[in-house]
């Protein structure tokens, strides 16, 4: 019987991929060719579109570890364990960007490329916790024991994501408020004009998708890897 | 040219070059694992007529 993991490829991925890169060019054009600039930062504004919509992606995955972390705690099923490190790994990337991107976008504007401001520095602590997630998934060769450690610290480290959101209202930064929504009156309100808000929501479907399709590329890397693992030790012991 | 744009160029810059080596990255893993499962299954021995019978 053939492996399940060398079955013919679903055309998902394929499909997922082919749609968030049109997606991601039709961003591209939107923010350069149709947005208007903003007239108080002027056209390096434009980093946000980039910026913002990373930072929702590494939120959304680090949730997904948070979420699968806790379902591995509770079967004790690989699968749950493959998912958390495979949204781990893009949410790492994703943070990374969010760091790269925000110290770029702080030069022009704030005459710096970093501060040691509240939502800088808990951000920053999200990254090193995570990359910490990854040197103890490779200081620990028992595959469940990995999972398990890996499970307890990738649930601490969301705990971080409350904390990085609130900094702006709990420190005084130099980082600005919430950039999507303020609460006017106990009602939520956009916080910027329509023609600048539509294609940051774009750009976040879109980069959702990119998501979704790194995910389940991710996923399928870890499920043939676990897999070739077993296949190894088995053949060893014959 | 628009002011700043050396900021908004490196930027977008960055972030797509990060993608474009990790999505191919992940898919050569992919590529490996794939080849590696295939020749572990074809270095099985196969079996043969007879042990088929003798089961």
């Amino acid at each position: 019987m053939a492996s399940p993991a060398l079955e013919p490829q679903k055309p998902v991925i394929p499909a997922l991929g082919v749609a968030s890169l049109l997606a991601l060019a039709g961003c591209v054009f939107w923010v350069f060719g149709v947005a208007p600039t903003e007239t108080e930062q002027g056209f390096v504004q434009k980093i946000m579109y980039l910026h913002v919509p990373s930072v929702i992606v590494s939120y959304v995955a680090f949730f997904v570890v948070f979420a699968f972390s806790i379902g591995y705690l509770w079967k004790r099923d690989l699968m749950f364990d493959r998912i958390a490190k495979a949204s781990a790994e893009i949410g790492l990337l994703f943070c990374a960007m969010v760091l790269i991107t925000g110290a770029v976008w702080g030069r022009p504007t704030w005459g710096t490329y970093w501060v040691w401001d509240a939502r800088l520095t808990t951000t920053l602590l999200l990254f090193l916790i995570f990359v910490g997630y990854f040197l103890l998934r490779a200081a620990t060769p028992e595959r469940h024991k990995e999972a398990r450690l890996a499970s307890v610290l990738g649930i601490i480290g969301f705990l971080d994501i409350p904390i990085i959101h609130k900094s702006v209202e709990w420190w005084r930064t130099l980082h600005q408020p919430s950039t999507l929504f303020k609460v006017q009156q106990g009602a939520a309100k956009p916080a910027m004009p329509p023609e600048l808000l539509y294609p940051l929501l774009t750009c976040m479907g879109a980069m959702l998708v990119f998501y979704v399709f790194l995910l389940l590329l991710r996923t399928k890397t870890e499920e043939l890897h676990d897999e070739l693992q077993e296949q190894i030790a088995l053949a060893n012991e014959g | 040219m628009p002011m700043n744009l050396e900021y908004v160029l490196a930027s977008y810059g960055i972030w797509g070059i990060a993608f474009l080596v990790y999505v191919p990255w992940v898919a050569l893993k992919m590529r490996r694992y794939r080849q590696g499962l295939q020749q572990l299954k074809d270095a099985q021995p196969q079996p043969t007529s007879a042990s088929m019978k003798a089961q």
